[in-house]
């Protein structure tokens, strides 16, 4: 081989093997702390993590006092979703009860297996309806079953507090230390595709 | 006394071609850091030749960007360099202003700082944990892993996320901080900086990590400049270059931090100066905690109507984890991109290294290929 | 007294069927390779708990308590699995590599003394055996290496073989000073040869036992010295191709050599099954039967060992042959020299 092989004195060999044997010391020294200190491991699923209030996960839907979901079925989060994982059919309404509410929403579909909880869809609602609230636990057994209907999005727990303060759109969060300024004109931006 | 550098592009080896050996490093491989494949001719121990196949990731996402608007090609961005996906996002929000000449708040360039920072710990803290993983040293990926959790855990109260965040928008940040987020914020760094003295006693200082690691691999600087690295890399081999310093951007000119600058150009400096590089992440961290107190105001310059930037093109980079993220954007007066490209850190620090790796023994070959710390999605987008 | 036919072929079975006594050997032989493999069992549950706990993390937690079971379902599994072989390979060499990896590991065990009398043979050769039929472990590696008909295993292979062959040579000479200072073989002579104090607290059996340490990760294939087989470029070197049966057999045999160098380390240096003299305030009443010191030392001595694993990086192949050939070789020649030394020092102190 055109490499020379590095020659090394006796006494570096010596130094080196002195340093080798006082640093594997060394390290098994904070090897042996962490043994005998507590693990870091949540042990799930009989201990969970705490989530933040705004952590992406589930798609969730409000509802009103009668269970009925503030939807008004305009297909923003439709039109805003880079993935199109989300299936709204509507129809018309033979009497709006009130002016907004001109669609029925006949289907709202959102693939959770092609979803990647980027939140826009969120962010587009006009009527802060859909949310993504703190839910991991929707394992299925076929890619078919993560396609949930309106009915998986609208649980029938109570929200929590903290989900009754969400807010999808940034600019209506209260800063937490100053007084806000008065609320400019609009929501998010591009809140069509 | 030292062994002799390789010259890049020449064989050095030359043995006899009946002991010659082709080896492939399949793209299925506990250690190429994503699927990579390398094809190595290997004469006895001594790698004789080599080439990268890369694709393995491809996900056109330039591509898929040019049919998307410019909002929802946003959070692709994150998905390519998916460690550090922070600056990712940054460098395209920073294209797509230039284009449409939008302007931040100031709270938004803080927070963008402070999102980047933590993301820029996060991720050498999982290049130290694959170093030891790559090297044998197995618990020093859990110890990184640890102290990555208690940064994500920060990036997800900020977010709302933990390896895709979609934090930096168009016009500003997402979100703004949550409720005691300085405290919190503090108190981790100050556990993350004092574990450090444990790897350097673990690991940092073994004499058979620094066997391994010390004069192997080295890239001298102008080699490494000739060859397009960028990032930690080149820095490792004596060459000042990041951006931060050499082409400001965001408000980055007011803070103090120094940038670690190796100078032999071996694995050892290209591990060091990522510990280094989080410690001084930590103080920029710090500092900004300090400088959003007195700001306030929108975190996201409102965008009216439909986000049609104005024909023309725009270049952005940012300095990420792993190098020089660059974002060309080139609108045509739509709702789509007529055109974005990509130039991604780790491309060019991965092809800079096939000849590189010429000479060296083929455990060396994973040492070498854990410190340039690629990611297979900033490689193949 | 007269004997039934049936008590008296067990009689004839114990005490010689033609001057081979059958029971008298087999028992304990069955109560050997039990013990093997309920050890070999136990220790991989330690060794991912201890990993676990060294990482802040827990180990093996929920099947059976403190994931005892873990193992058993682990070795369950592995057995019902598919057994592929390579097209290309050499299936007679493939069979016969696990196997031969694995006879040796056991057949240390026989001269092991667990307790005071508590040895299945008593060679007066006993450190010699062991030392050859260890030895024998390397063949299966090439064996395996070379018919699994996969570079990357061959590569692992060789490696391995050499790493294997080059630290025998410092293991015995390190061994070579202890049967210097004991005076014999026998592991039994070595065990009563330590009933004043254990030999690793002597200057040149401490320099021995740091040596025999590092030469026993050798001979296993662990870290910092495992580059031949959980090498993370070499997939998983020479036990790529292995799946199923044969590979629980390659595992099984690697955890056998750990507990049995184990036991020589504790037989060798500390005592074997003698309390520990740092102990001599105990009143001999309370001392408890020689098994129970035997087990607790060996139990140590595996922790230390998976200890080191756990915390020291990878030694490179070129690397690993300097250590053992420019570091412990001369290391163990001069040891040689200063147990001589020692010998004529304490001389007048020895009963020998």
């Amino acid at each position: 081989m055109a490499f020379s092989l590095p020659q090394y004195s006796w006494r570096e060999l010596w130094e080196k093997g002195w340093s080798g044997f006082v640093t594997a010391l060394k390290g098994m020294r904070v090897t042996i702390r962490y043994f005998f200190s507590r693990p870091t491991t949540v042990v799930y699923p009989y201990q969970r993590l705490e989530l933040p209030v705004y952590y992406r996960g589930r798609h969730r839907q409000r509802v009103d006092a009668n269970g009925i979901p503030w939807c008004i079925a305009c297909g923003s989060c439709a039109r805003a979703c880079p993935l199109e994982c989300i299936h709204i059919e509507a129809s018309a309404t033979p009497e709006p009860p009130d002016t907004k509410r001109r669609r029925k929403l006949d289907r709202f579909d959102i693939d959770l297996a092609r979803c990647m909880y980027c939140g826009l869809c969120a962010e587009a609602c006009p009527q802060d309806c859909l949310m993504l609230v703190a839910d991991y636990e929707y394992s299925a057994w076929r890619p078919q079953d993560l396609v949930a209907p309106l009915s998986v999005q609208l649980r029938p727990e109570p929200l929590s507090e903290a989900e009754l303060r969400y807010r999808a759109d940034p600019a209506s969060d209260p800063a937490p230390a100053k007084p806000k300024p008065p609320r400019e004109a609009s929501a998010g931006e591009g809140g069509e595709g | 006394m030292a062994e002799q550098v390789p010259v890049a592009g020449q064989t050095q080896v030359g043995g006899d071609p009946f002991e010659e050996m082709l080896v492939n490093m399949g793209p299925q491989h506990p250690s190429t850091h994503g699927v990579l494949r390398l094809l190595i001719r290997v004469s006895g121990e001594y790698v004789e030749d080599c080439r990268f196949h890369i694709g393995y990731l491809h996900r056109c996402h330039e591509k898929i960007s040019e049919s998307q608007t410019y909002v929802q090609n946003i959070p692709l961005s994150d998905r390519l360099d998916y460690v550090g996906a922070v600056p990712n996002g940054w460098a395209q929000c920073l294209a797509v202003e230039k284009l449409a000449g939008l302007e931040v708040p100031a709270r938004a360039e803080y927070l963008r700082v402070i999102a980047a920072e933590l993301q820029r710990i996060a991720s050498h803290l999982l290049f130290v944990g694959t170093m030891g993983t790559d090297l044998g040293a197995v618990t020093m990926f859990l110890f990184g892993m640890r102290e990555r959790e208690m940064v994500i855990d920060l990036l997800e109260a900020m977010s709302g996320a933990r390896l895709t965040y979609h934090y930096i928008r168009i016009g500003g940040v997402a979100r703004d901080l949550p409720d005691g987020f300085a405290e919190r914020a503090v108190r981790t760094l100050d556990t993350v900086l004092s574990r450090i003295p444990d790897y350097d006693d673990l690991f940092t200082n073994n004499r058979i990590l620094r066997e391994r690691a010390e004069r192997v691999g080295v890239i001298p600087a102008q080699t490494a400049l000739e060859h397009g690295f960028s990032g930690p890399t080149l820095r490792a081999s004596g060459v000042p270059y990041d951006v931060r310093r050499c082409d400001p951007y965001g408000i980055y000119d007011r803070f103090e931090f120094d940038v670690p600058l190796g100078s032999n150009g071996d694995v050892y400096d290209r591990f060091t100066i990522r510990l280094r590089e989080i410690e001084q992440s930590s103080r920029i961290v710090r500092q900004a905690l300090e400088g959003i107190e007195g700001v306030g105001g929108p975190i996201r310059t409102p965008i009216k109507g439909r986000f049609r930037p104005a024909p023309g093109w725009a270049y952005a980079h940012v300095e990420g984890a792993r190098g020089d993220v660059g974002y060309y954007i080139v609108s045509q007066g739509g709702d789509s991109p007529y055109r974005l490209k990509v130039r991604s850190p780790c491309f060019g620090n991965l092809a800079g290294l096939e000849h590189l790796i010429r000479g060296w023994k083929i455990a060396d070959v994973v040492a070498i290929l854990g410190s340039i710390d690629i990611v297979l999605g900033c490689v193949d987008r | 007294m007269e004997r039934g036919p049936i008590e008296s072929l067990v009689h004839r079975l114990f005490a010689g069927l033609y001057g081979i006594p059958v029971l008298g050997w087999l028992i304990p032989i069955v109560l050997v390779l039990g013990m093997v493999a309920l050890a070999a069992l136990v220790l991989i549950w330690l060794e991912r708990k201890v990993s676990g706990h060294i990482q802040s993390r827990r180990g093996p937690l929920h099947n059976g308590p403190h994931g005892l079971l873990q193992t058993v379902w682990d070795a369950l599994k592995l057995l019902v699995k598919e057994d592929i072989v390579p097209s290309s390979a050499d299936r007679l060499i493939m069979l016969m590599a696990p196997f031969v990896v694995f006879t040796p590991a056991v057949l240390v065990y026989v001269v092991m003394p667990f307790g005071k009398g508590w040895t299945v043979a008593n060679l007066n050769i006993g450190l010699l055996w062991v030392v050859s039929v260890l030895s024998l472990g390397p063949v299966g590696i090439i064996l395996g290496g070379w018919g699994s008909h996969n570079k990357w295993s061959l590569l692992g292979g060789m490696r391995s073989a050499a790493q294997l062959i080059s630290y025998e040579i410092p293991s015995v000479l390190a061994l070579g000073a202890i049967v210097m200072m004991a005076g014999t073989m026998s592991m039994d002579g070595l065990v009563a040869a330590q009933d004043q104090y254990e030999f690793v607290l002597t200057p040149p059996g401490l320099i021995a036992f740091v040596v025999y340490l590092v030469t026993a990760l050798a001979e296993l294939n662990r870290n910092p010295f495992d580059l031949p087989e959980a090498e993370s470029e070499l997939v998983a070197g020479f036990v790529t191709e292995y799946s199923g049966f044969k590979f629980a057999i390659f595992f099984l045999a690697e955890f056998a050599n750990l507990l049995a160098l184990s036991m020589i380390t504790v037989t060798v240096f500390l005592g074997g099954w003698q309390p520990p003299s740092v102990l001599f305030f105990l009143p001999d009443s309370a001392q408890l039967p020689g098994v129970f010191w035997f087990a607790i030392k060996t139990t140590v001595m595996v922790f230390v060992f998976q200890w080191i694993k756990w915390t020291l990086p990878r030694l490179r192949i070129d690397q690993m042959l300097n250590v053992c050939w420019k570091g412990l070789i001369p290391i163990t020649l001069g040891n040689l020299a200063l147990a001589c030394v020692w010998l004529l020092l304490t001389e007048k102190s020895w009963a020998r």
